[in-house]
């Protein structure tokens, strides 16, 4: 009798299980019949939201076509070594932009200028910082189509500022400007922690763990993660070390929060500011919203250095595309066009921005004033995501150097920067083990 | 004599009660931490008591990716739990039961199996898989159950059939039965209990199972629980999509099973470690 | 004569019909047992060792491509990698040598709490057994905010509300992330426990009644009787949990895939898992081999502790 009650229980359990998949299950399958094409992204909820947009456009567009969306498991790196092991590349795949370069020397893409000359898509069209992340094949071809343009700003809180009694920042502030308007906000910290009922304030959260951050801080300042010429790493390391100091000292002097990628204050109301992209803003106007509608967010450019030392003040730039692979064959490879076609035109591009997370990477609807993607938040400075495009650094400090030693490199610096930096005791010491272990990366 | 025993129990009792609350402890905590928002668990200090109360994320922790592992995972338990105990029994059986030449050297070979780190072995059967083109499916999970299920499970059902009286094997041999009627027919039915056993433990092993489903499989619709959590959360972007709140809800809900799996067959198990015949 | 000479005849070839009988029934029940591990086994020990000997081997070009020789393994030993190498041996070793004892020792105490008749026990056992149940990714889950390095953490905040700093715990460079690491696999003590209860069992309450009546105390019955009957049970706990400790490797990577900041979580699991994700194949086959021997060499070490075994049924 025993036995017979165990098993019912756990045949109950085994039904109770399977049911739900059963129902889940009548989703997926797809079938891999001529005119499917698979794509590839991360694994992230933003980036497949993004995705089955396209696709429901695409499949709207072009009638019997399918397309099968693939996450990647693991890292975007490791991931694509393996499905290249075992033959299995997707035929469109999604990579950063710090990883293109590396990517198009490994022969992973399929190289779109002709389709784009083909099909009268000037590259002229779009911002030329992008451009040039999409072109490190060395041989002019675009290897790579970008989705969006995101260009760091600065969001605040505006009843927050108001609380303070601080002004509202200008697209022109410097640094010091920066810091003192910190200072102000620091001062009435007790104010504005029992206004928003919060236990915890930081006047900014500089996001200070991001390279997107942190190189342009170095560059300015003269120095390099890598020597290119040299083949070492940190050119003129006194630069790298200034830059980064500048940004520490806002976390040392307790203005910013300490490098960390575990917590959102500014969605939490526990900071005033926010170094953050284009498709950040969406969830802090969902978290910011007031029960009246209204969304107390407005964006400022970042501050530029007023040091001496200082020629351009960068702003870190970055942006996530698709690529077709060289795995795709030639029957799909017209369908894997049309997709990327889908996103890099007038249409897919109205399409990401009305979600508000996509910033359009037409310059041409960048420019516009009365563009889609500024009407989600209405009367905000969305001139800061595009302002001083002298500005502009992307993440291509690796570009055209040792593709081999890529992946170990962004390693070290994903380890250490600026979360080590900040914790370190003796940062002097901590700048020579970077070195060393950049280094050892280099050398492999 | 009665006052001193009396005093044992109950110091007994008390430590015994701070232990549970030291053991109990972070299941607390991740129960807590189910019920906040998406947000406030990102928030800077935010403790345990949320400002808001949010017993969604339960059915956050219950969307279609982890259905989809959910269902992964029990193809390949029911894999597990059919296939180690049948061979390991056989093997078992031959072992104990069976003369042919070579048992010996099969036997110690099997019993050499112990002292290999798995990860030596794991990185070419990988290539393996991948070689067979199995790289797209479950069957690197549920395959290698049908071959042997692991020393120790086989040891265990051989100290098991060795306790048991052999009058009934002679009967049976007297009557005219061949050997797998023998096996089937009579042995089998006795050695249930470590059969269940040998069962409960795959079970446990298959649930919990990492860097298995890590090494062999890359499809991620083909990912098992653990692994599958691993991807959706750990290897998050941004803070967001880690959503804290969402990982404490599924670690509560993926405890349950192993509980409710443990609570049925606690005999089995407690009795089983008795068995294992450490009394060589 | 002739009856003699067939009967014994008969009795041979019915003898050796019998022994093919029993040699076929024998490999046919053994199958799959040898398919495994010839498979799953034999061949992937055999070609780990091949590719150990092919420097970098990357586990999918062709063998011509890398040079041959003892190059992984003079790797371990030389230059920048060789801090990594013995970096994880330190770790692991140092982890091993404290842990090991100190959870034999705790989850023996624990049986013995556990191993009175007081109502209520199997709710005991049931809790103290939890957590050898469940993956390994809810320890990270719930370790991984209750030790989080930034004051968002649950010791952190606690931290921060009575005045002591932020402490590091897993993101810490210096031991202090495998001591956290350490209070974590406190907690599946459990599982040991569960054995020694049984060793517990074993033994008949009437050597302690008699114990008791020549006055001895507690202290005395628990070293001289029951250490000793459980001597079979302290054996084989020890050996699996040397050899398991040596291996761990899940438990970490659900905290930290790369090792840690600045490597102070890199169990040597960790570090050869690490050099197969980067596809250095040669490379993890050569280190996964210097642990197989270091595994072999403490198995022999420690089996000679078995003379030292009380087994039921010896004198």
């Amino acid at each position: 009798m025993k036995v017979v009650k165990k098993l019912l229980v756990i045949a109950v359990m085994l039904v109770t299980l399977i049911m739900p998949v059963g129902f889940s299950a009548c989703g997926g399958g797809g079938t891999n019949s001529k005119s499917e094409i698979t794509i590839g992204v991360m694994n992230n909820s933003n980036e497949v939201r993004a995705i089955n947009d396209f696709k429901s456009a695409y499949m709207k567009k072009y009638d019997g076509r399918s397309v099968n969306i693939v996450k990647i498991t693991g890292t975007l790196d490791n991931w694509i070594i393996k499905q290249q092991n075992a033959g299995e590349l997707p035929d469109i795949i999604q990579v950063y932009d710090y990883s293109c370069g590396y990517w198009t020397n490994k022969n992973l893409f399929y190289p779109i200028s002709d389709l784009m000359a083909r099909d009268g898509i000037s590259e002229d069209d779009y911002f030329s910082s992008i451009m040039d992340i999409a072109k490190s094949g060395g041989d002019g071809k675009v290897y790579w189509a970008p989705r969006d343009y995101n260009k760091t700003v600065i969001a605040y809180n505006k009843d927050m500022f108001d609380i303070a009694g601080v002004e509202y920042p200008d697209d022109d502030w410097t640094w010091t400007d920066f810091v003192a308007t910190c200072n102000a906000l620091n001062a009435k910290a007790g104010e504005i922690k029992s206004a928003m009922n919060q236990t915890v304030f930081y006047a900014v959260d500089g996001n200070l763990n991001w390279e997107a951050v942190y190189y342009p801080a170095i560059k300015s300042y003269g120095g390099d993660i890598i020597d290119k010429e040299n083949g070492t790493a940190m050119k003129n390391k006194d630069a790298f070390v200034k830059g980064v100091s500048k940004l520490l000292a806002l976390a040392d002097d307790g203005l910013a929060k300490p490098p960390s990628e575990d917590t959102v204050p500014f969605s939490n109301r526990q900071c005033a500011m926010q170094i953050c992209v284009r498709p950040d803003i969406v969830s802090y106007v969902n978290n910011l919203k007031k029960s009246d509608g209204s969304v107390p967010i407005d964006f400022v450019s970042m501050p530029a250095y007023d040091d001496p030392d200082v020629d351009i003040s960068y702003i870190g730039m970055g942006c996530t595309g698709y690529g077709i692979t060289t795995n795709c064959s030639e029957e799909k490879l017209d369908l894997a066009w049309d997709f990327i076609k889908l996103i890099i035109t007038e249409e897919g591009q109205e399409l990401f921005s009305s979600t508000g997370s996509g910033f359009p990477v037409l310059t041409e609807m960048a420019f516009d004033d009365n563009a889609t993607y500024r009407k989600y938040i209405p009367g905000a400075n969305h001139d800061a995501f595009y302002k001083f495009p002298e500005r502009d650094l992307p993440m291509n400090y690796l570009a055209g150097f040792k593709p081999e030693a890529h992946l170990d490199i962004r390693q070290v610096l994903t380890d250490s920067m600026l979360k080590g930096a900040y914790r370190a005791e003796d940062r002097t010491a901590f700048y020579n083990e970077l070195e060393a272990r950049l280094n050892n990366a280099i050398g492999k | 004599m009665h006052g001193k025993k009396l005093a044992l129990k109950i110091t007994s009792y008390c430590f015994l009660c701070l232990f549970s609350l030291f053991f109990l402890f972070p299941f607390v905590v991740m129960f807590l931490r189910s019920f906040f928002t998406a947000t406030e668990s990102l928030a800077i200090g935010s403790g345990l008591i949320p400002k808001v109360f949010y017993p969604k994320s339960y059915l956050d922790a219950l969307d279609p990716d982890f259905l989809k592992y959910t269902g992964n995972t029990v193809i390949v338990i029911i894999a597990n739990v059919v296939g180690k105990p049948l061979t390991a029994a056989m093997a078992a059986y031959a072992f104990v039961k069976v003369r042919f030449k070579g048992r010996k050297l099969i036997f110690y070979t099997a019993m050499c199996t112990i002292m290999l780190p798995a990860i030596l072995t794991m990185i070419p059967v990988y290539k393996i898989f991948v070689d067979l083109g199995w790289n797209n499916t479950l069957l690197p999970l549920t395959v290698p159950a049908f071959f042997g299920g692991g020393f120790l499970n086989i040891f265990l059902t051989m100290q098991f059939i060795r306790s048991l009286p052999k009058d009934m094997d002679e009967a049976a041999i007297i009557d005219g039965a061949n050997i797998l009627q023998l096996m089937f027919r009579i042995t089998f039915p006795l050695i249930m209990p470590v059969i269940v056993l040998v069962a409960v433990q795959s079970f446990f092993g298959a649930w919990n199972d990492f860097m298995g489903p890590l090494t062999y499989i890359t499809d991620e619709r083909l990912l098992t629980i653990p692994v599958g959590i691993y991807n959706k959360f750990f290897t998050a972007v941004s803070p967001l999509e880690a959503q804290p709140n969402v990982q404490m809800a599924t670690g509560v809900i993926i405890m349950i099973p192993p509980i409710i799996i443990f609570c049925l067959f606690q005999k089995q198990l407690v009795d089983g470690v008795t068995f294992t015949g450490l009394k060589a | 004569m002739n009856k003699n000479t067939k009967y014994k005849d008969i009795l041979k070839t019915g003898k050796t019909l019998a022994a093919l009988k029993s040699n076929i029934t024998g490999y046919l029940l053994i199958l799959p047992l040898l398919i495994g591990l010839i498979i799953f086994t034999i061949y992937p020990l055999l070609l780990s060792l091949y590719n150990s000997f092919y420097l970098d081997y990357d586990g999918f070009n062709n063998y011509s491509e890398f040079e041959f020789g003892f190059g992984n393994y003079i790797k371990a030993f030389s230059g920048y990698e060789s801090k990594l190498f013995f970096k994880s041996v330190g770790i692991t070793f140092s982890y091993a040598v404290i842990m090991v004892p100190l959870g034999l020792v705790l989850s023996f105490a624990v049986a013995l709490f556990l191993n009175q008749k007081i109502r209520g026990m199997v709710v005991f056992r049931l809790i103290y057994y939890i957590p050898c149940l469940i993956p390994s990714i809810v320890n990270a889950i719930v370790f991984g905010y209750i030790f989080n390095s930034e004051d968002y953490g649950l010791m952190n905040t606690f931290f921060a509300s009575i005045g002591i700093p932020a402490r590091e715990f897993f993101y810490s460079a210096s031991s202090e992330a495998v001591v956290t690491f350490a209070v974590m696999s406190l907690f599946g003590v459990g599982g040991a426990m569960l054995i020694w209860l049984a060793g517990l069992k074993s033994i008949p309450q009437s050597y302690y009644e008699a114990a008791t009546l020549e006055g001895s105390g507690y202290f005395t019955q628990l070293f001289k009787i029951t250490v000793p009957l459980c001597t079979p049970y302290i054996f084989y706990q020890l050996i699996t949990s040397v050899i398991g400790t040596i291996q761990i490797c899940d438990q970490v990577y659900v905290l930290t895939s790369e090792g840690g900041r600045d490597y102070s979580l890199l169990f040597y699991g960790v570090y050869i898992y690490r050099e197969f994700q980067r596809n250095n194949f040669g490379y993890s086959a050569a280190l996964a081999y210097m642990l197989f021997i270091v595994i072999a060499i403490l198995s022999a070490i420690l089996f000679r502790f078995n003379k030292y075994v009380y087994y039921e049924g010896d004198n």
